[in-house]
């Protein structure tokens, strides 16, 4: 039973030498090429692969948003990113919108049949120079309100839930009770609420606990 | 009132009245003299005058009524007493006497006694009448000294009224004079060439025809204000507001001064009024210098953006997909080739496939120095998370980025402007502001979007300017900000850190 891929990408030499490199393996065939996400997506539906390989940067449906469309078309479809991107802002998104695979273009000599089989067996592939930054991918990026707040923002909040007064949060974090304000009302501002009782709703909604 | 002894001259031809009245007189403690005639007694006196003359009638020659017309019609002589001495007393030499102006008559034989007296009260009376003689001259001196002091100041005052007539008449500016009333006194020439007006047109005429309709009621009421507390000063609150009327109609802009004068009809003022046309015209031009300069900058700004935006998807699209294409066909030349052709090109294959992984590398780098795509791609948010990861990476600095995804995005040229003066912001934290944390926060208030970056450095005097290098690294900041309709706070003190706060205006969501 081979891995059949669709390669999309809108450069004919690049389509031309993935293929070169996939069929040397013998578990690998290659079933359709395409040019834009538009047609990825088309093809997808009717050729029914196991592994997408696609390039972020194309015409017509870039790749990040085929992919998002064909994840919810077809979820057992496995997509691979292939991209000359390598920041985290990217590797997010492209797991974010159903990508299981993200591979610097560069590195593909090396790792794109790795990456195929990899994927097809049901993990995730990430070119190993991207893991330092990109470090914790199954984290992602800010989903709830909570995740917009800075680390001192959510300490702050916390201890306002807890029913602290600013000048006792001053105390306990060293921070002059000016800056504890700021913190509370910048906070505030960010989720959106506009007194005590709100915030500690919506802190009791957001999973934060209050004083016992 | 005596001190030296006083000089009596004796005029006489006979010896022996000589030798008489001189004992007598000596003998009193006074000096004489004598001449035998009348010739030789004016000449004697034209020498040295006397105190006192006893002048004998009967003499050859010029006789002593002759001799005393002659002493009493010269004024410098005039005033010596004279005796005269005569033989008979009667009425008719007497008067004769009298009317050549003799003082005083003795008869001869002299009365020693008699003679003292009248010698000693004519001299008392002589001293008094040099007294007085000497203090009416006295008097007079200073009177005509007086006199010519007075007239000297008069010219002086005539010299010092036609200078101000002068200077007023020439003045740079137009000067308006009004009484308390506000009716015209006094117009110079250039009052004349800027309002337009023939002099006679303004003299008599209230002040108020100078100056636009609308504001003349008000200006009656100011006048009197200022007339109660009169001290010079400028007119108009920040005097940019002031405007003079023309005899033509048009209105101009002017600066006016105030200064009040006191004259025998009480207090006047002088308007000095100077037309600021041209100079607001320059003004205006400068502005629009400045302005025209802005918008240059900002021009530029764009087309850089617009550049490194192209060179940056030039590099990404073309350069860089290349580079892996080239890649992978050299990867899969190996695996084409023969196993023992392989083994003599496999080291040159490896370098290049190295070279060219370093080369995307760079590419990579000098793209997102142009302008990371990201910034395009996804937005403010993910631009400035990456910014900051390489910030901390960099510079070992902790940051720490905190925000929430704008939906919708910023206009492109608001994106463009905050992520270009974070760059500036996070530059001169690593340059100048010695901090050990920074914490950028990008939210959004009801009507805006805030971009907050904060440092805990040295800071600086935010009311000083600071150096140089940093002093246009804040201008450019500002101006960046400005161009695109952001507002950019900046609070900074020594010692405490520095905080720039980036405030986009949006449309409530």
């Amino acid at each position: 039973m081979t891995i059949r891929v669709l390669l999309a990408d809108d450069h004919a030499l690049m389509r031309e030498g993935l293929r070169a490199l996939l069929t040397a393996a013998t578990d690998i065939e290659v079933v359709g090429e395409v040019r834009t996400g538009r047609e990825a997506e088309r093809q997808v539906l009717q050729l029914n692969p196991d592994v997408v390989l696609m390039d972020i940067a194309m015409p017509d449906l870039n790749g990040i948003e085929a992919a998002r469309v064909i994840h919810l078309k077809c979820p057992t479809v496995r997509i691979v990113m292939l991209s000359m991107h390598a920041t985290a802002e990217y590797v997010y998104r492209a797991f974010e919108a159903g990508a299981c695979g993200y591979l610097l273009k560069e590195m593909a000599v090396e790792e794109v049949i790795t990456a195929v089989r990899t994927v097809h067996a049901g993990g995730r592939y990430l070119s190993p120079t991207l893991a330092e930054s990109v470090p914790d991918l199954s984290s992602g990026h800010a989903r709830s309100p909570v995740d917009s707040l800075s680390a001192r923002e959510r300490q702050v909040l916390q201890l306002v839930v807890e029913g602290k007064t600013s000048s006792e949060i001053a105390r306990m974090v060293h921070l002059s009770p000016s800056s504890v304000q700021t913190y509370r009302s910048r906070l505030m501002m960010k989720l959106g609420v506009r007194d005590v009782p709100s915030l500690v709703k919506f802190a009791l909604e957001h999973g934060l606990t209050p004083p016992k | 009132m005596t001190s030296p002894p006083a000089t009596i001259l004796i005029v006489d031809d006979e010896i022996q009245n000589h030798k008489l009245l001189e004992v007598l007189l000596r003998h009193e403690g006074y000096l004489t003299l004598s001449a035998a005639n009348g010739e030789e007694a004016l000449a004697l006196i034209a020498q040295r005058a006397p105190d006192l003359i006893l002048l004998d009638i009967v003499m050859p020659g010029m006789d002593g009524y002759q001799v005393a017309s002659i002493l009493k019609a010269n004024p410098a002589t005039s005033n010596i007493p004279i005796i005269m001495l005569t033989a008979q007393i009667d009425r008719s030499a007497r008067l004769t006497g009298l009317n050549a102006g003799v003082e005083e008559f003795l008869t001869k034989p002299v009365d020693g006694a008699e003679l003292r007296l009248r010698v000693r009260n004519l001299l008392r009376l002589k001293e008094f009448g040099d007294f007085l003689q000497n203090h009416s001259r006295i008097l007079e001196q200073q009177v005509q000294a007086r006199t010519a002091a007075l007239t000297a100041e008069i010219a002086e005052r005539k010299h010092a009224e036609k200078r101000f007539h002068t200077l007023f008449e020439f003045a740079p500016d137009a000067v308006v004079m009004i009484d308390q009333l506000g009716i015209i006194a006094l117009v110079n020439r250039q009052a004349e060439t800027v309002f337009g007006y023939q002099r006679d047109e303004l003299l008599g005429q209230r002040l108020e025809i100078l100056m636009p309709e609308a504001f003349r009621l008000a200006h009656a009421d100011l006048r009197q204000g200022f007339l109660k507390n009169a001290m010079p000063r400028a007119m108009g609150l920040d005097r940019s507001d002031l405007l003079g009327l023309r005899k033509d109609g048009t209105v101009f802009p002017v600066d006016i001064s105030l200064s009040p004068m006191e004259s025998e009809n009480g207090i006047m003022v002088a308007a000095a009024v100077r037309d600021m046309t041209e100079l607001k015209r320059k003004e205006e031009a400068l502005r629009g210098y400045a302005t025209r300069l802005r918008e240059l900058s900002h021009r530029l700004r764009t087309v850089e953006e617009t550049e490194r935006r192209a060179i940056s998807r030039e590099l990404h699209d073309r350069i860089g997909q290349e580079l892996s294409t080239l890649g992978l066909i050299l990867g899969s030349l190996g695996a084409k080739l023969p196993r023992e052709s392989l083994r003599a090109v496999h080291k040159p294959l490896q370098d290049m496939q190295g070279l060219l992984k370093s080369m995307v590398a760079n590419v990579r780098d000098v793209m997102a120095e142009l302008r990371p795509p990201v910034l395009d791609d996804y937005g403010l948010l993910a631009a400035l998370r990456q910014l900051v990861t390489e910030f901390a990476k960099r510079s070992g600095i902790a940051a720490e980025m905190s925000g929430v995804e704008l939906l919708p995005r910023l206009p492109s040229i608001v994106e463009t402007a905050m992520y270009r003066i974070s760059q500036e912001a996070l530059n001169n934290i690593v340059k100048h502001a010695q901090a050990k944390k920074v914490e950028i926060s990008l939210y959004t208030a009801p009507d805006r979007v805030v971009l907050d970056i904060t440092d805990d450095g040295i800071g600086f005097d935010a009311n000083e300017t600071p150096p140089d290098q940093q002093h246009w690294g804040l201008i450019t900041m500002r101006e960046r900000a400005e161009a695109v309709g952001v507002v950019f706070h900046l609070e900074s003190a020594t010692g405490a850190g520095t905080r720039i706060v980036l405030e986009a205006e949006r449309a409530a969501t």
